[in-house]
């Protein structure tokens, strides 16, 4: 294992352009989540009774369900953002327990570009659901001297979530790598269970979190709505 | 340019390609199955519950029919049941009528036999007495009994027409006497034609076409039986047969 906290790595530099190692393990990721899951969706279009399909199947309800508890109905858009979320961050926890594969996550701007990701999605769904006027109107509401204190609230919530799951993947991943340089490789065989355990969890806490912000434009343009 | 700016929008745009990737190999099969899965469901829950709501028009019609016969079964019951007490008075009034019928046959059938007893009582106490009256008249050499009642008789033949007096058949306990044949011919006007019934106890009964002349020992005593008839009937008291 390796990590390497505030630098980035670069492998190649095509021209202007570096090719870093987050990036190499970012389509790792994307590759194995690819290989992984693509013949689930094929099995449940194909063997809806086999065990793959089944797997599928639960996986997706339970992310339709989340994001029904959050939204208040089935929202295909926000289940396909969410269920990403949650397969990306938990598949780079996943990919992180190899040897010599430091996940994306534990890189600041692989976790804030997640998190801007979420960010504009919260104006793109407000907007989507009760148009520009009136996702902006909320800005000033209940008076418009509240206008700065929203900015604040969604850049702050969006600095917070890239520096959560930064530094939850981070430090999980620097004190398993540290203790494997230390001790050797069968030691620290606890720590990666939990620092796979953390990275799961975060991929859910970041998951409800993107949900419940998305959710919550969506829903406050419906409810005015209604 | 710089490798955190790169980083960033590589990973930016490395998610949302990997979004459109699972979205169309993973969500969207998954998302379609389960809607047909649920259109599916949607579908047997409303063919149940048609389902349902057939079961229970055909409950209630069966219901309705189980209510239906049983009160057929109850007014049945009940026509039965008057039916029934309708022959059982019938049968005992039928009985009543038959127990009736059979008292009054009884009655009737001791009625004729007292009838004849006393009949038959009376010419026994007839005879005896005819027997007795001649024997004591013959004791103390008194007029002949069979001659006094045919002097009777030729009295009460007097009310006969004469045109009816000729074809007289005279029946007598004994054979007649020269006497007595002689009055009675002299009575009827020619003669005679005899016979003898020693039932009859002692004298003579004259029949005519227009009628009988019975001066008999007999009918003297059933002449007393019916004078003590008229007797009972008249204060409630019997003297035949008990």
């Amino acid at each position: 294992m390796s990590a390497e906290v505030f630098t980035e790595h670069v492998l190649v530099w095509l021209g202007p352009v570096p090719l870093t190692r987050t990036m190499a393990t970012s389509v790792a990721t994307s590759l194995f989540l690819w290989g992984a899951l693509a013949p689930v969706g094929r099995a449940v279009a194909r063997t809806p009774e086999g065990r793959l399909a089944a797997a599928g199947r639960l996986m997706y309800r339970f992310l339709r369900n989340l994001v029904t508890e959050t939204v208040g109905h089935p929202s295909r858009g926000l289940e396909i953002f969410s269920g990403s979320l949650f397969l990306f961050i938990a598949g780079a926890a996943l990919l992180g327990q190899l040897p010599g594969f430091a996940p994306p996550t534990t890189n600041l701007a692989a976790t804030s570009a997640l998190a801007v990701l979420v960010f504009l999605a919260v104006p793109f769904a407000g907007i989507r659901a009760r148009g520009l006027s009136g996702y902006f109107k909320r800005y000033f509401q209940p008076s418009p001297l509240f206008f700065p204190l929203h900015l604040v609230s969604e850049l702050s919530r969006t600095l917070a979530l890239a520096l959560r799951l930064f530094g939850n993947m981070m430090s999980g991943h620097l004190i398993v790598a540290l203790i494997v340089a230390l001790v050797g490789l069968l030691v620290p065989v606890p720590l990666m269970a939990l620092d796979l355990l953390i990275g799961l969890l975060q991929a859910y806490i970041f998951t409800i979190l993107a949900s419940v912000y998305i959710g919550a434009a969506i829903r406050v343009g419906e409810e005015e709505g209604a | 340019m710089s490798p955190a700016l790169t980083n960033f929008l590589f990973e930016a745009a490395n998610f949302l390609v990997l979004a459109a990737v699972l979205g169309w190999l993973l969500f969207k099969p998954v998302r379609r199955a389960l809607d047909a899965e649920q259109a599916r469901h949607a579908q047997e829950t409303e063919a149940a519950r048609h389902l349902r709501e057939e079961a229970e028009v055909l409950a209630r019609e069966a219901r309705a029919e189980r209510e239906a016969a049983g009160r057929e079964r109850e007014a049945r019951r009940r026509e039965m049941l008057a039916s029934a007490r309708n022959e059982a008075l019938q049968a005992a009034e039928a009985s009543k009528r038959a127990q009736v019928a059979e008292r009054q046959r009884m009655e009737k059938e001791l009625q004729d036999w007292r009838d004849a007893s006393a009949s038959e009582l009376v010419d026994t106490v007839g005879r005896i007495a005819a027997e007795s009256v001649r024997r004591l008249l013959s004791a103390f050499d008194g007029p002949a009994l069979d001659l006094a009642l045919v002097r009777a008789a030729c009295a009460e033949l007097d009310s006969v027409p004469v045109e009816a007096r000729g074809a007289a058949l005279v029946e007598s306990a004994r054979p007649l006497d020269a006497r007595s044949r002689t009055l009675l011919e002299e009575a009827l006007g020619g003669g005679v034609h005899e016979r003898v019934v020693g039932e009859l106890g002692a004298g003579v009964r004259v029949t005519t076409p227009a009628g009988q002349v019975d001066a008999t020992a007999v009918a003297v005593a059933r002449q007393a039986a019916r004078s003590v008839n008229r007797v009972r009937d008249a204060h409630g008291v019997s003297l035949e047969g008990g």
